[in-house]
């Protein structure tokens, strides 16, 4: 079955690939037909992307998002899934340009993890580990894609008039306003993934808020994202800047993601 | 005075407060808690070691800067929520209200021949008819008026939560209970006797740990009842309003002093203890006490890993020999045998937080008010009847506008197309 899982897995990223050659040819040929592959590809290879997932959870008996290959690969997932549904309800598939290169590099900073299958450690044996991490992946997902919506909005304002880019690129109003719905529904499901943790935290470890790095740095990213929306409220930091902050923000979810376990001991040592 | 409270409920002041906060946080993280000057010395040198003592970066989320900053963004969110009540309640009733058919909107104004189908397409079928200041005749839809208490909500949320969080940490009991199969201890909190019956590692078929579990039984020495419990790694148990929860193991170690084939002294021997602990300072001190030093691993040239338990043994005070064996061994001092078993001990954390509820609750309220916020936004639309019986379209969406005057322009021209069809049949 693992075998099976690997290829599908190995499918999956050349799928992207090709998936990301298509978007790449399409604003550059500039002609749709590599829009509609580059869609076509995308879906094909999330279908054998979510078939390697389905394997490896048969395989192990349990829901794979336990340790840094299974959440990389989830990661991605869900990054593509979230940018998929934003191309599709808002017709954008320049949006593909800039969120299957992210999709493509977190495949291959799974694909470098080992991929053994190993039972669980008694701390992650609950019912909450599939609430905790599944709405961390939908939550770092969305905030994947609104950092993709910023950069294309800060390049977009770079670009000289380009007819074929105004036909697809959607208007820097729109733009910032789908950015700024993609960093709501990573609010909303991060809110979500530090209520869950600290609910399965205190069953766990008997304490629900320990301050421990990974905690503090979804803390951190939580607060960065509040900010941003208070400003736009408040100085009507919409455009540019927030376009600015919706790329520093994902920087910070990468930290918490990447940079929290490599760099920073603590008890989410596994994660 | 006044100046002052409009500062310290503006949002600005909030926004400096977040930032200061996350970066606090974030920098707090980087430098490892708890640790004493010498260690920093160490790791960073005397300079920085300094600095991280002078401004308690040892232990920055209970300093006294972070509960102050804690206690300003607390302040700000009070007199924010409350001042701004007022203002939501009547921003609420104004979403709801007809007379907005006598003002422009902020979606400009869109000509239809069937604004009723329109509002129907645009899921605003609760249509109220009504006359404009001109007595034009009116329709008027609103949805999710709701929807804007999600910042007020969501603020009350966040104050409940860093309530509940800070009411618990200054409230918290917490004790911890270790040993081994056979020792009993006392919950000094709660005067609760708590035995560890058995305490066992399950393991699988690969040698990975599947649980900890330890067995105890509570007793109530006031009423002498007794009762059984199982606490293991994410199932904690409940005793005296405290939660037991399975924190740690280890190798651990009791010893026996037998004289005269008679048992006259055991003890266990716990591994973190210290040497004043385990030996010096006591005034009823038996004849022999112990020191556990804690266990080595060796590995000989072509044999397995085995594990060496080291031991002092004292007695009347004075230390008489070093002891180290790889399992269970036996000394005699004089008459008497003292035998050291391995052992391997539990370590059962008890907390009781007596407000983690409102912390939860606040979390709750914080989803809660974040989903009305996010997903329930306000919007109205209407249409007001012109002289040559066309109808205008406007309406207001307050996040959305962009997004709602799109669907609107999609709604009228499938509207007009459906016309279209009906007038050519």
């Amino acid at each position: 079955m693992q075998n099976t899982e690997n290829i599908l897995f190995t499918l999956a990223m050349i799928g992207y690939f090709a998936a990301m050659a298509c978007s790449f040819l399409f604003v550059s040929v500039k002609k749709d037909g590599f829009a509609k592959a580059g869609e076509a590809l995308q879906i094909v290879s999330l279908a054998l992307h979510t078939g390697a997932l389905v394997l490896r959870g048969l395989a192990a008996g349990r829901l794979p998002m336990t340790n840094q290959y299974e959440f990389a690969t989830c990661f991605a997932w869900a990054l593509c899934f979230v940018s998929l549904v934003f191309i599709r309800k808002y017709r954008f598939p320049v949006l593909s340009v800039f969120a299957m290169p992210i999709i493509f590099l977190i495949m291959g900073y799974a694909a470098m993890q080992s991929r053994d299958i190993k039972p669980l450690m008694p701390a992650l044996q609950s019912g909450w580990l599939a609430f905790h991490v599944s709405t961390a992946i939908i939550s770092y997902g969305a905030f994947g894609v609104s950092a993709a919506l910023g950069a294309i909005f800060l390049l977009r304002g770079r670009i000289r008039e380009n007819s074929f880019l105004d036909q697809h690129i959607p208007g820097e109003a729109k733009l910032d306003l789908i950015a700024y719905r993609s960093v709501c529904l990573g609010l909303l499901f991060l809110t979500l993934t530090i209520l869950t943790g600290a609910i399965w935290a205190e069953r766990a470890w008997g304490s629900y808020w320990s301050w421990d790095p990974k905690e503090t740095w979804s803390l951190v990213t939580w607060i960065v994202y509040a900010v941003y929306l208070h400003l736009r409220l408040r100085r009507g930091w919409k455009g540019r800047a927030a376009a600015i902050f919706a790329v520093a923000g994902f920087v910070c979810v990468i930290f918490t993601y990447i940079g929290v376990n490599t760099l920073l001991p603590g008890i989410h040592s596994y994660a | 005075m006044k100046k002052i409270g409009k500062f310290l409920s503006s949002m600005g002041f909030a926004v400096a407060l977040l930032v200061i906060l996350a970066a606090a946080c974030a920098l707090s993280s980087l430098v490892e808690q708890g640790l004493t000057q010498e260690t920093y010395a160490a790791r960073y040198g005397e300079g920085i070691a300094s600095v991280i003592m002078a401004l308690q970066v040892n232990d920055a989320y209970h300093s006294v800067w972070f509960i102050v900053l804690s206690g300003f963004l607390c302040l700000n969110l009070i007199l924010c929520n409350l001042i701004r009540f007022p203002a939501f309640v009547k921003r609420w009733r104004k979403e709801k209200d007809p007379e907005a058919v006598n003002t422009a909107g902020d979606l400009g104004d869109t000509e239809t021949g069937s604004p009723e189908q329109v509002l129907s397409a645009m899921r605003m079928p609760d249509v109220k008819r009504c006359r404009t200041a001109e007595g034009r005749e009116a329709l008027f839809s609103n949805r999710n008026a709701i929807g804007q208490w999600g910042a007020w909500i969501c603020h009350l949320g966040v104050l409940l939560l860093i309530a509940g969080f800070a009411l618990g940490q200054m409230t918290l009991q917490e004790t911890v209970i270790w040993g081994v199969p056979g020792d009993t201890r006392i919950m000094q909190e709660t005067g609760l006797a708590i035995t560890i019956d058995d305490f066992r590692t399950e393991t699988r078929e690969d040698a990975s740990v599947a649980q900890y579990v330890t067995e105890i039984t509570v007793t109530d020495p006031a009423t002498g009842k007794s009762e059984q419990a199982s606490v293991s790694v994410n199932h904690p148990a409940v005793a005296g309003g405290f939660h037991l929860y399975q924190n740690n193991t280890g190798p651990a170690a009791s010893a026996s002093v037998v004289r005269d084939g008679k048992e006259i002294q055991r003890k266990t021997l716990l591994p973190q203890q210290t040497m004043a602990e385990s030996v010096l300072g006591l005034e009823d001190q038996p004849e022999y006490a112990f020191y556990f030093a804690g266990v080595r691993t060796m590995r000989e040239e072509g044999q397995e890993e085995r594990t060496l338990y080291l031991y002092d043994l004292y007695r009347s005070g004075v230390l008489q020999q070093g002891y180290y064996f790889l399992g269970e061994g036996s000394v005699t001092v004089g008459e008497d045998q003292i035998t050291f078993t391995p052992r391997t001990f539990t370590l059962l954390v008890a907390r009781k937080d007596r407000f983690a509820w409102l912390a939860l609750l606040g979390g709750l309220i914080t989803l809660a008010g974040l989903a009305l916020a996010f997903y329930l936004q306000p919007k109205a639309l209407w249409a007001v009847r012109q002289e040559d019986g066309k109808w205008i379209l406007r309406g207001r969406c307050r996040k959305g506008k962009t997004l709602m005057k799109e669907q609107l322009e999609e709604a009228v021209r499938a509207a007009e197309k459906e016309e279209k069809q009906v007038a050519e049949h």
